[in-house]
Parts: structure tokens; sequence; C-alpha cells
């Protein structure tokens, strides 16, 4: 048995905002939310500057008052952009068979921001213990949990942590609930809250993020022959599955179909990526879904900004995809809203979704400076209209070698 | 439970008034009603689960500079954690 998969809501809590419909109007319009970051080290009292994508103040809603204590941010935005998801799908939960609806959540760091909190507590402040719930504040599968709690779900809920591929795992691991009758929904996605002294310090000395540039806005440049590393941003993207029945007898908005979902490992170096690594879970999916290269009209790339993901992307695509790779349109918004690692797979996921609801294509902002090794169309600086783009898909791929692609499919 | 058995010599005696504002506010925190804290209330009717017992006794902790042993921590009232709590602080 294989069932359809539809998407029927999304819910986002980004740096460039909380309503999908805005944020699609600033990617559009080429605006960026970089800013400068500055990070202090409480024991040394030196700082650690860097450019980051922040949540603007009021994205994130202040938490209910017996959640608050027991988690961190980054469940905090999880239950954020799950609750907008559900009430986008138009789902009262209430009147369906909870069993059968569950929860995937994907994030890479986790609760760091709770985990640094711990050990300045016992390391700095000398104190004899932790908070009691830093157990339940950090752990990878809060976001399931919690979500799962506050709507009283109890089919599937699951956690995975695949680096940057970690929420575009969860909701191709979704997918695969529905399609084989383990759940009739799933509320997928991910979040990811990592803007803190040490987890910085973490992607910095593995020199990995960009400098600040003259214009800290444009320090990440994807695709450009001058990018010279990526940006980190935190936030949360979650999306409502359902099966395609259970939408259509309950009269859902359907915004979309999954219909390709490949997973599959560079299996290789930790970190560096290799073509072949890349163009598999491409291909992968485009099998799974019986999708032809030229029905792909639009994608949403990894496009870290960094010089081996850029160009190993660029011949990965070329691989995939044959000839079709130049009249593709394809973009990466992490210039716009920083790399969201644990939840940049959803993010993605969502802007893929939102290109063929919209057919138009966000642009890649910062895109100035040609490079021979990416001489594709990444729809340089300034989005634009497409008509006629039936598919879309949405590349993700993590240190480790988990490499994901989505297929996603037009509802009309 | 080596390292919450260190009190002596180091901490400060601790006020009633001190304790019971503490509750209070992380009664009202766990966003139940603050204004229903009395000495004779029980922790368990104000709706404190043991769960939120071990944050409250954290908070103490941090709060009052101490350590308090959680087996020995058995109040059922409001007025049995401030007793407890001011005594520990008086090395009782």
């Amino acid at each position: 048995m294989r069932r359809r998969v539809a998407v029927t809501g999304v819910g986002v809590v980004s740096p460039l905002g909380n309503q999908l419909d805005a944020v699609w109007s600033r990617l559009m319009a080429g605006h960026s939310a970089v800013d400068v970051g500055r990070f202090k080290n409480a024991a040394t009292e030196t700082e650690l500057a860097v450019p980051v994508a922040r949540l603007p103040e009021g994205v994130l809603a202040a938490p209910a008052r017996g959640i608050a204590g027991m988690t961190d941010r980054f469940t905090q935005m999880a239950l954020q952009a799950a609750a907008s998801a559900v009430s986008d799908a138009n789902l009262d939960l209430a009147s369906v068979d909870r069993s059968r609806v569950g929860v995937s959540n994907g994030t890479c760091m986790g609760g760091i921001s709770e985990t640094e909190v711990g050990f300045d507590t016992i390391y700095l402040r000398r104190r004899p213990k932790v908070h009691p719930f830093t157990v339940v504040r950090t752990m990878y599968n809060a976001p399931s949990s919690f979500v799962a709690a506050v709507f009283e779900l109890t089919g599937p809920v699951l956690a995975y942590s695949t680096t940057c591929s970690s929420s575009a795992v969860a909701i191709g691991e979704a997918t695969r609930m529905i399609r084989h009758g383990y759940a009739d929904t799933m509320i997928a996605g991910g979040s990811e809250s990592l803007l803190t002294y040490s987890a910085i310090n973490c992607w910095h000395s593995a020199q990995l993020l960009a400098p600040i540039a003259g214009q800290p806005h444009e320090s990440c440049r994807p695709f450009s022959s001058d990018r010279n590393g990526t940006v980190l941003g935190e936030g949360a993207a979650f999306v409502v599955l359902e099966s395609w029945e259970h939408a259509v007898a309950r009269g859902a908005p359907i915004r979309g179909e999954i219909v390709g979902y490949g997973c599959t490992a560079d299996s290789g170096h930790m970190t560096q990526p290799s073509v072949s690594g890349q163009a598999r879970p491409m291909i992968s999916a485009l099998n799974d879904g019986g999708v032809q290269v030229d029905e792909i009209g639009y994608l949403q790339a990894h496009g870290t900004g960094t010089k081996a993901n850029d160009s190993t992307e660029t011949a990965a695509i070329k691989l995939a995809f044959g000839d079709h790779a130049r009249a593709l349109a394809m973009s990466s918004s992490k210039a716009q809203l920083g790399h969201l690692v644990g939840a940049a797979g959803a993010m993605g996921f969502v802007i893929a979704l939102h290109a063929l609801r919209t057919q138009s294509v966000p642009p890649t902002a910062n895109l100035h400076q040609f490079d021979e090794a990416c001489d594709l169309d990444y729809v340089p600086l300034e989005g634009r209209q497409k008509s006629g783009m039936s598919h879309a898909m949405c590349n993700s791929f993590g240190f480790g070698g988990t490499a994901v692609s989505l297929v996603l499919c037009s509802a009309s | 439970m080596e390292a919450f058995a260190a009190n002596s010599g180091r901490i400060r005696l601790v006020r009633a008034d001190e304790v019971m504002a503490l509750i209070r506010e992380f009664v009202q925190n766990l966003g139940l009603d603050g204004a229903a804290c009395t000495p004779e209330s029980e922790l368990r009717s104000l709706g404190i689960d043991s769960l939120q017992a071990v944050d409250l006794v954290f908070q103490l902790e941090e709060r009052f500079d101490m350590q308090i042993p959680m087996e020995q921590f058995n109040a059922k009232t409001i007025g049995d954690a401030i007793a407890f709590v001011v005594s520990l602080s008086q090395g009782e």
C-alpha cells in the first residue's frame, strides 16, 4: 500500500517573520535578515562577532507559562510553528482520531542554549547541580514531544538529527509514515536555536562561517565567486501532512503533494561533499515520485555559501538533471534567512512549496560575481514569476553525509 | 547526595517572608493562582506536581545559595516548605 501525501498546512518562525506571505514578499524582494551578532564568553569576557540571522523582536511569542520553564528556545519556536501549521490546515485535532496523528522533528544541536546554561552553572558558577529540567529542555525530541503533549497526539512521535538535513529527513520520514499507513496525519518540520557563544564557537572554529562583510547583510553569497562561508540563523518551519483521502474527506486546503523522497548517504568524508553523494538523493527522489527531470520547474538548493558546497551541488545538479539543469530555475534562500541548520530543510521545503503555489521563484541574494563552477540559473538578486511549474525539488545536505531531496507537486 | 550535604558555614539565614515570596512567584510562573498561596496551602492542591516540586527546590537552592537534600524535602504545605528552608539555613 502506498498512499498519496498532501501538504495541508504551513507554519514558520523565521528571521524574516512568522507570516508566510510577508516572508515571501521579503524573499522575493531580496531582503536579508543577516546582521552582526556579538557573542560574549562569560568566563573570559572576550567576544566573538559574526554575521547571523536572528528572529526579530516579536516574531517568537512568549510561550504559555507552564511550558516556558520546561523548554529551550528551539522547542518554543517549534511549538509556535507547528501551531501555525495546524491553524493553516484548518485542522481541528479534537475532531480526528488522535492516535492516528504523529509528530516528527529535526534538529542539529537541540537545546544547546540550555546546555550552555548548564555548563555555566556547574563550571563557571560552581553550583553543585544544573537545573532539574535540563534533560527535558535539551533533549532532541523535545519539539515533537511537546507538540504531541499540547495537542494530545498519540501517534508516532519522533526526532531526527542528521545535522543540516535533519528536518528534511523529518518531513521525508513523516511522508513514509503516512504512505505506508502508520499514521493519517503528521506534523513535521524542524527547529534550531544555536545563536549562543559555545555553538557559534563550534562553527567558527571549523572555518565554516563567513566573516562580516562591509554591508553585514551581504556576508553570505551563495554561488558567487567571492563566497566565503555560510551565516547561521535561527528559526523553525513545520507542515501538516495528511493522506490524500484524509485531507479530501475533511475538506482540507490542499497546498501541494509530496511525491518523491530521496535519502542517501555520501559515505565518505564527514564534511567534504561529493558530486555523486549530492546527485544520489536527487535521482532517488525523482525515481521515488516517478517524476521526469524536465517536470521540475524550481529547485530550492542547499546553497550554503561555502566554497565546497555550492560548486559541488552545481555539478551534482548537472549530473542528476542532464541538459535540463540549464532550464531549471534554482535558488538558495540562506543569504536572506541564514542557514537554519536543523530547520533548513523544512524551511527550504516550505519555500519550494510556496514557489509552486505562487508560480514564482525567489532569488539568490548577494549573487554578484559569476563563478565558472557555478554557471546555472540561480535567479540572482530578485525573484521572478515563472508560470507553468508543476513540480519543485528541495535539496538538503548534512555533515556526516545524510543527503536528502524532496519532490513536490502542485495541488492544482 | 554528598554534594547536597555541604551547607555548613556559608549559607545565610533565610527569612520566612523571602521563602513565601519565592513560592508565590514560582506558582504564578506556572500559570497558577499565586494569590491563593497561604502557609496552609497544600502544594499539590495548588497544582504543583512532583516534577515541579523538584524545580521549586532547585529555585530555593539557587535563590538562597543553599543545598537541599531532596529526600528530606517532604513538605505538604507551603508552611512546611518555609519552615524546612528556614531551619536548614539555621543549620538545624
